[in-house]
Order: C-alpha cells, then sequence, then structure tokens
C-alpha cells in the first residue's frame, strides 16, 4: 500500500523539465545547521546533464565557517566561479573569503533565512510542482532535500515551529504557482491540511526515503548515510547532510544505518535488505560517516587467536569484508571527514573535478630503513606505473626527509607512502604535510593503523580525494603486495577505487588459499592484512592518473569455453634490488613474502630471490555454478582460486613453480568445473 | 599595540639596561608556607637568532596584563631588526623583520611584573548540543595541537561522558577534568599531541594540558592554552602551559597536569594564549633563547593602559 501511495509522486518526479535555480557556478553557505544548508542544495539544483546516471545537476555547495577560511579560499581558486551565491546571517563579515566575480548575497536571521533561499531562487516561471517542508531532524530534511533537489523544488527546513513553517511554505507555494505542500516528518496531514487550507501531503521520513530510491530505481550505487551524526553533544560532525550533493550526482539510492533512523543496522545489512527488495544490485556502496557514526565491526586478532594469544588485540575491519575470507564483491568506499565543512568541498572536488593540478606518482618507500622487503616488492609498484608511461618520483630510506615530505606531497596526483606507520601530517616526532592545500590526489598510506591517525582527515581536509590505509598491524610484505595488486588492478584492469580495492583484497584472499596449500602456517598474517585495508573515498573514482599502453605486455587471462589460459610474457620489469632482496617480476604480476635463497658457486647464501606469483581475474558463465573447481597439470601446490558467486569473479593465483623454468614466457592452461 | 603599555619602546633601538642580577639565582625556587601572595620578578628574554639570508619574521609575545598579573614595565631590543606591535587574538604580539637576514643576532625582552594568586569558583557548565556562537567559535574550532572535531577524540569523551550524562551529570567541565585524570597516565616523557595520547595512554604534562584543551572544545566549552613562564623553576625549564575556559565570559585558568582546578599561583606568568608555538617564526636558519629570572630592589608603579 506504501509504494501504491507513492506512486503519483514517482510520476510527477519522472516528468520534472529543468526549472531554474540559482544561476551560480558555486554556492558558499556559512555554518551547517540543517535548515540553512539543504534549502541550499535543493535551490541550486538543476536538471542533471544527459548521458549520467545524476538525478540533478548542482553547482559546488560548500559550507563553511571560520577556521575553514584557508582551505575553502584554496578551492574558491580552484574553481574560480564567475558568480557565486553567498549564504549567511547578517553578522557574517562580507569579506571573510575574497571571491572573484559576481556575488549574489543572500543575508538573512536563522527564522527567514531557508525563505529567503527559496525566493531568491523560484519564481513563478519557474513552476516548481511542489514547495518541500522538513522536520527539523536530520533523518527528514536529507530525504526531503534529496527529493525537492531532485524535482528542483523549494525545501524549507523548520528550524522551530513546523506548524509555522508550513504555513510560510503554503504562502510560498501560492506565490510560485506550486500544486501542493510536500511535509516530510510525522505529523497529521489532515490537521495541517485544515489549518492551512491548502493542498497539503504528509511523508513520513521512511516513506520519502522509499520515493527517493524509487526515482533511481536499478542504480548500482547505495549510499548508506548516518542522519544520527547531525544531532547531540560533543561536536556531531554533521556529515549525513553533505551527502545529498553526492546522492544526486551519483543518481544513487539513499539509505540509513546506525543509530536513530537508520534502526541500528549495519550497513551490509542495509544492503542486502534493499536488494531483496529489488531496489538495486548494489556494486558500488558509498558509506557518508566516520565510524562513530557507521561503526566499524571489530574483531579479535584474528592470528593471535588462532596462535592462542591469552588477551588477543582487537581491530576494527571495514564492513563488508569476511572474516572468514570469502571474497570482496563490492566496490565500496567511506567518505568521512573531520566535520562537514571538510566533507562539503571533498564531495566538490568528487563530484565537479575541481583541484589544483597534479601529474605522476610518488612513492615514499620505507622511510625508517625497517622494511627492506616491502622495499623491494614497492621498487616494482614503481616499475609497473613507469611501465605504464606514468611520471614516478620514488624516494626510500634516508632519501625520504621532511623538507621531501614537504615540496613533493602537493605535486602528486597518486602518492604511495610504505612502511613504518609515522605520520606525514602530525606527530610527536611526525614528518610533516605541507600547510598548503593538496591536489584532488589519491594517498595510499601502506603501513600499520595508518588510517586509526589524524593522518586520513588532515589529507582530506587539505584537498586529497582518496585515502586507503589500514586499521590494524600488517607485515610489509603483505602490505606493499597489496598496494602493487591495487596499482595492477588500476593501471592493467582499469578499475575504479573501490574495484581496485576489492581486487587487491581478493588477491590477498587468493595468497591465503595458495599458502594454506603449500603448507604454509603463518597464512592468516595474510588474511589479516586482507581484511584490514580500507578506501576513505569515492568508490566509483577512475585512476588519479593516466596509463599508457603498457611498453612491455602484461600478464593476461582468456577465458574460452571451460578452457582457462594465463598468458606470461618474457619480458619483465627491471630488476628491483634492496638489501638481500631482489625481485624480476612480469608487469601484471605479483608478489608476496615469498622467497629462495640464492647461493653461490659454493652454496653460500648471497641473497633472497622473491618467488613470482601471476594473479588474475575472469567472470564465469552461470553454468559453472557457485563454487567451480579448476584443474591443471601441475602441482596443487603451484596454484589457488576464489570465488564470488555475486559477481561471478574467478580469483586464480598461480606460483611460478607452474612454469617450465623461472622467468619463461608460458601460456598456462586450467580447466574450468562446476563442483561435483 | 598599547603605545601605553610599552612606554620604553618609543625608544626603539635604544638599549635599556637594567640592574639585571638580583643575587641568589632563582633555580629550583619553591614559594613556602612563608611565600608573599604577590610575587614581583624582573625578567629578561634573550633570543638568539641566526639567519641563512632569506627574510626573516619573529612573533614575539609580550606579557599581558589581566586580573592575575600586571606588567610594570618593560623593553624591546631588537638590534637591526624592525619591529611592529600588534594585537591578534589577545595577544599582545611584536613582529621582527629583518630581510635577507645573515648571521647572528640577539633580541633582548626586558620587563617586570606583579602577579597575584588567583583562585576562582568554578560554576557548573553543561555539555552543549546547539552550534556555538560565532564570536566563541575562534576557541572552539580544532586546531593543528587540539584535534576537537577528531573521531578518536569524539570517541574517547563520548564513551566516557555517556554513563555521566545519563546519570544526568552533564557539567562539561568536571566531565573533561575527570577524564583527563583517569584517563591518561601521567608520564613525564609522554605524548605531548591528543591524538598520540589517545592512542598510547599516557600523556607528558604537556599533553595533558592540550588533552583537556581539547576536551573542552570538543564539548562545546570554549578552552585555550596557555604559554608562560614557571617563575620559580630552573632557568632552562621555565617554559609551560595551562589551559583557560571561558565560563560565563570570563577566562578562568585549570591545570590538569598540576591538579589546579581554578586557580594559577603566583609563579606562573602569562606570555600568549592560543594553539601557537611560543616563537613564530620563519624565513630563520635556528633560534634558541633563555630566560633570566630577578626580583627588583625597586619596582615602579603599575602601569595601566
Amino acid at each position: 500500500m506504501r509504494a501504491l501511495r507513492l506512486v503519483p509522486l514517482l510520476l510527477l518526479l519522472a516528468s520534472v523539465d529543468a526549472f531554474a535555480a540559482f544561476d551560480a557556478d558555486l554556492v558558499l553557505v556559512y555554518g551547517s545547521k540543517p535548515a540553512r544548508l539543504l534549502p541550499a542544495y535543493a535551490a541550486a539544483a538543476q536538471a542533471p546533464q544527459k548521458g549520467t546516471d545524476a538525478t540533478a545537476w548542482l553547482p559546488p555547495v560548500v559550507a563553511w565557517r571560520e577556521g575553514e577560511e584557508a582551505w575553502t579560499q584554496a578551492l574558491v581558486r580552484a574553481i574560480a566561479p564567475k558568480k557565486t551565491v553567498w549564504i549567511a546571517p547578517p553578522d557574517v563579515p562580507a569579506d571573510a573569503l575574497e571571491i572573484p566575480g559576481r556575488v549574489q548575497r543572500i543575508v538573512a536571521g536563522d527564522a527567514d533565512l531557508g525563505l529567503a533561499i527559496a525566493e531568491a531562487a523560484f519564481s513563478p516561471s519557474d513552476k516548481p510542482r511542489a514547495v518541500w517542508v522538513s522536520e527539523a531532524d536530520a533523518a527528514s530534511a536529507i530525504a526531503a532535500a534529496a527529493l525537492a533537489a531532485t524535482e528542483r523544488s523549494p525545501l524549507l527546513v523548520a528550524n522551530g515551529s513546523l506548524e509555522a513553517t508550513t504555513h510560510a511554505a503554503a504562502t510560498l507555494a501560492e506565490r510560485l504557482g506550486a500544486k501542493e505542500v510536500v511535509v516530510v516528518g510525522r505529523t497529521d496531514q489532515g490537521r495541517l491540511a485544515s489549518q492551512l487550507g491548502a493542498k497539503v501531503r504528509v511523508l513520513a521520513p521512511e516513506d520519502a526515503l522509499r520515493a527517493q530510491r524509487n526515482a533511481v530505481r536499478g542504480t548500482d550505487h547505495l549510499v548508506l548515510v548516518a542522519p544520527a551524526d547531525a544531532k547531540g553533544p560533543f561536536s556531531p560532525p554533521r556529515l549525513s547532510l553533505a551527502s545529498v550533493p553526492y546522492v544526486l550526482a551519483k543518481g544513487a539510492a539513499l539509505a540509513y544505518v546506525g543509530e536513530g533512523a537508520g534502526g541500528g543496522r549495519t550497513p551490509e545489512e542495509a544492503t542486502v535488505a534493499l536488494e531483496a527488495e529489488g531496489v538495486g544490485r548494489f556494486d558500488f556502496v558509498t558509506l557518508v560517516g566516520d565510524w562513530l557514526a557507521i561503526p566499524l565491526r571489530e574483531v579479535q586478532d584474528v592470528d593471535q587467536v588462532a596462535r592462542g594469544v591469552e588477551t588477543p588485540r582487537v581491530h576494527k575491519i571495514p564492513p563488508f569484508v569476511d572474516l572468514e575470507g570469502r571474497p570482496s564483491d563490492r566496490a565500496v568506499g567511506r567518505l568521512a571527514a573531520l566535520d562537514v565543512y571538510d566533507l562539503s568541498r571533498w564531495v566538490a572536488r568528487i563530484v565537479h573535478g575541481v583541484g589544483d593540478d597534479a601529474d605522476g606518482v610518488l612513492v615514499f618507500a620505507n622511510a625508517h630503513d625497517k622494511f627492506i622487503l616491502g622495499e623491494t616488492i614497492s621498487r616494482t609498484t614503481s616499475a609497473e606505473l613507469a611501465n605504464a608511461g606514468v611520471p614516478v618520483r620514488s624516494f626510500y630510506r634516508g632519501e625520504i626527509t621532511r623538507e621531501r615530505i614537504e615540496a613533493e606531497l602537493p605535486r602528486h596526483a597518486l602518492v604511495l607512502w610504505e612502511g613504518h606507520p609515522t605520520d606525514l601530517t602530525l606527530g610527536d616526532d611526525a614528518l610533516p604535510a605541507p600547510q598548503r592545500p593538496l591536489p584532488p590526489s589519491t594517498v595510499f598510506l601502506q603501513g600499520c593503523y595508518t588510517m586509526d591517525r589524524a593522518d586520513p582527515f588532515v589529507l582530506v581536509e587539505r584537498g586529497a580525494n582518496a585515502v586507503l590505509g589500514t586499521y590494524m598491524a600488517v607485515y610489509s610484505s603483505s602490505g606493499s603486495a597489496f598496494a602493487r595488486a591495487y596499482v595492477n588492478a588500476q593501471v592493467h584492469g582499469g578499475a575504479t577505487a573501490g574495484q581496485a580495492l576489492a581486487s587487491a583484497r581478493n588477491y590477498l584472499l587468493a595468497l591465503v588459499e595458495l599458502k594454506k596449500r603449500r603448507g604454509f602456517t603463518d597464512w592468516r598474517k595474510t588474511l589479516r592484512a586482507a581484511l584490514s585495508f580500507d578506501l576513505w573515498g569515492d568508490p566509483e573514482a577512475q585512476a588519479p592518473v593516466s596509463f599508457r599502453r603498457p611498453k612491455q605486455s602484461p600478464v593476461t587471462a582468456r577465458l574460452q569455453g571451460n578452457r582457462l589460459s594465463v598468458r606470461i610474457p618474457a619480458g619483465a620489469l627491471p630488476l628491483a634490488e634492496a638489501g638481500p632482496y631482489q625481485a624480476s617480476v612480469r608487469p601484471g604480476g605479483a608478489l608476496a613474502g615469498l622467497y629462495n635463497f640464492i647461493e653461490d658457486e659454493n652454496g653460500k647464501v648471497v641473497g633472497r630471490r622473491l618467488s613470482e606469483l601471476f594473479f588474475v581475474e575472469v567472470r564465469l558463465p552461470e553454468s559453472f555454478g557457485d563454487a567451480p573447481v579448476l584443474e591443471a597439470p601441475y602441482p596443487a601446490s603451484t596454484y589457488a582460486w576464489i570465488f564470488s558467486p555475486r559477481t561471478r569473479t574467478l580469483s586464480l593465483i598461480v606460483h611460478e613453480e607452474a612454469l617450465p623454468a623461472p622467468g619463461t614466457a608460458a601460456t598456462l592452461q586450467f580447466t574450468v568445473r562446476p563442483a561435483g | 599595540m598599547s603605545g601605553a603599555r610599552l612606554p620604553l619602546l618609543a625608544a626603539l633601538g635604544v638599549a635599556f639596561v637594567f640592574a639585571l642580577d638580583q643575587g641568589a639565582a632563582q633555580s629550583g625556587e619553591r614559594p613556602g608556607p612563608a611565600a608573599p601572595k604577590e610575587w614581583v620578578r624582573k625578567v629578561r628574554l634573550s633570543v638568539r637568532v641566526e639567519g641563512d639570508g632569506r627574510d626573516a619574521y619573529l612573533e614575539l609575545p609580550l606579557v599581558p596584563t589581566d586580573a592575575h598579573q600586571a606588567l610594570v614595565e618593560e623593553s624591546l631590543e631588537t638590534r637591526g631588526f624592525a619591529v611592529e606591535f600588534v594585537e591578534r587574538e589577545g595577544n599582545r604580539l611584536a613582529i621582527v623583520t629583518h630581510p635577507a637576514f645573515e648571521g647572528k643576532k640577539r633580541i633582548t625582552y626586558e620587563f617586570t611584573v606583579k602577579v597575584q594568586p588567583t583562585r576562582v569558583e568554578v560554576p557548573r557548565v553543561p555539555v552543549a548540543a546547539d552550534e556555538p556562537p560565532r564570536e566563541d567559535w575562534l576557541w572552539l574550532r580544532p586546531t593543528k595541537q587540539l584535534q576537537s572535531a577528531s573521531p578518536l577524540i569524539r570517541e574517547k569523551i563520548v564513551s566516557f561522558a555517556r554513563p555521566r550524562l545519563a546519570a544526568g551529570d552533564d557539567d562539561a567541565l568536571r566531565i573533561a577534568w575527570d577524564l583527563v585524570q583517569t584517563g591518561y597516565r601521567p608520564k613525564a616523557d609522554g605524548s605531548r599531541t591528543v591524538l598520540k595520547a589517545t592512542r598510547t595512554g599516557h600523556a607528558a604534562p604537556r599533553g595533558q594540558e592540550r588533552l583537556f584543551a581539547t576536551f573542552l572544545r570538543t564539548s562545546g566549552v570554549p578552552a585555550r592554552p596557555v604559554l608562560g613562564i614557571d617563575l620559580a623553576r630552573k632557568v632552562r625549564t621555565r617554559s609551560t602551559m595551562w589551559v583557560e575556559a571561558k565560563v560565563d565570559g570570563t577566562w578562568i585558568p585549570f591545570s590538569a597536569s598540576r591538579g589546579l582546578w581554578g586557580e594559577l599561583p603566583p609563579r606562573f606568568l602569562k606570555l600568549a594564549h592560543g594553539d601557537r608555538p611560543f616563537i613564530v617564526r620563519e624565513g630563520i636558519a635556528s633560534l634558541s633563547y633563555r630566560w633570566k629570572v630577578s626580583r627588583p630592589e625597586e619596582v615602579p608603579e603599575v602601569v595601566e593602559p
């Protein structure tokens, strides 16, 4: 019945035309009160550009206040607006920010600001279908803002009495010629209608959310938000409020998780429930909220538990990660920031691609001269990127200085930090980030507990577009192998950030299976690394650097019928050497903490050569079932696989011992069959 | 800048010579039971600056007058540096500059102060849930060392305060104070930054002060670290820190590391407040400074602005 009640609304949402809104290429909103920020989204919304999934197009809508001037100013400079809309209470100095071009100022006290925004953006000639009203709570207001923006109608958020705001909305609706007033909240429709004498419709917050999802039915992107982060004591960050322009730009479905309006649901529970309802098949999931609003699962260290440690450490692990090592089958990212101001700038960067130009890759590896094995793998990652035509600047050990970090960090689109978890930004013994803004870069912090620190927040505040890192301790070999697999997925697979994260996770999970087959008992350390990495950023984001066709051909795989061929090219990347370790790897090849000793003619050990691994992923047709089996004329200890029934992706890892000889070219043949 | 407070600075570049050595050194001096209520001290700060050819810029804090302390007289000898006096965020600052500065120079700041003991009845302040007024935001916003918006910090105070709030205790000052006192192990060489202290569970005295100020900001109480000197300590360890919290429009002193709740003994002299280094510097190759504290023989009248 509920769905039926929504039909007229959905028909109207589907038929909206491009109405006028703010004629601006930047909207600056002072403060983050829902009654100020959310009406600005509705007022800024225009028809989506053709060929996109978006449900509305908004110029960058940036919230700011004192303390945010430097980073806001940097973004304003990058946008270089010709026309800006300034929304603020009267006591905010007009010259607090330097804004080029024309500025339209909407200045009013909180009681009148929502109405002032609507009146500045809409006129009777715009013919908005409705005027939307929301209760003050974030759950109602976020859903109302998304719906109002989708149909390009004004929104008022109650600052005090809902009745008074609805009355103002009715007056506005009459003036604009809007057909109705839609109230999102828990109030009595009949009483409101009789009081106002206007056509009023009331939607409960959950019905408003359902209407939003029905408007984007079939989308592959789900945005999970925790409105509980917008109220309460102790400086709630209000990140949920800034989710609206992201949801609209992605054409994503919106759902609530966490406490309060989230009903205590976890991201996994919410996603599975919506898929079961047929809302979409969510290959991309974005969580908007820090780990207080959308908690991470806390688990005991899998390795320590297995070893019988009496009080094992407790770690946080990201959502959609399986403790038993089942494959990662969604591209997941989190938008977490210190506050709504940082997030509003971040969303603007993500959606509009604004930011200072930067290109190329910066690699800082083994700054503390402790992780030689990881450094060896990292050197092959640099070579992989160079092979794909990317300018790479790599620094190791003592080359990594305070001055070098300050000079290099703002210049690169992809930064790969590998090694001891020294803060790039702040700490007792910190290596400092520069005080100047960063480009919209991806910063990969490959080390222990790198997401449990200040760095990701500070990097996002200053302009980074994505940060990857860990919530627990990882060994350098597993960590560097993960980073290499991530890069490979982007270089050779064209993966987005979230897809590359899933692929790299699956590489380590396949490695776990290979280690088991080879009789290694330390596989849980690799599993721990597979569980630990997380992405803060848009899971749909393309690689931050552009790749050319690789100079040397990469490892490839092809499925024909039930024959899976893995082609290993002859040409390898330059030999990587660090301390006693060396690695020779083909483009697209993989490495881990598996090595052989190198002996001289007298049998004396003179070094360690990393074993070359090959990792490929192929889609399998339904006919192979949900537990396909691989067979090959090679020892069982030389290959292993995992399979995701959801994505039907087979992830295969092969040890170099399957080759006729190490380093030779070959085409390895596997047969795939259903189980049983 | 208040010219009246800096009568001797009108003659910039002129060195004023004080009888600085007033006998016994003050090292390790402790106020005993017979210690006077008011302390009067003559203080000299010598800053040694070395340049490498860049344009040098220094911000030197000048002693403020407030309810706790009164500036009697002061002089600044900058020896070839240009100087401008400004007031920023309530701090009196000497902006000292020199184009293309090379070599070594010494800047000397001398002053005489009267310092009173401060003891304030601390009112109860409820944890704030609303957006703060604009005028307080300067002392509420997160800064480099006071990362009050960090989820690590919020997680710490939310979990600590939850049962107290549920029991009806919403005194923000007491919650933040008790959290610092019970949630962190004091350690002389512990962490001085709030995030590292929160990760490790131990904090140096400076870390305790920053934690207290940070938790207050998270709770919606305007708070700021105070940079000052301990007039009673040894020469090399005079620099110290405590916290001021704004309650009902009044800044009240606290020191979480010393257990000082709404009080400040006269041995502590304030120089500046806010999350800032003692001396802001740019274009300087190296900088060092030392303090000398002595008892003046004769104290002139206090100069009020």
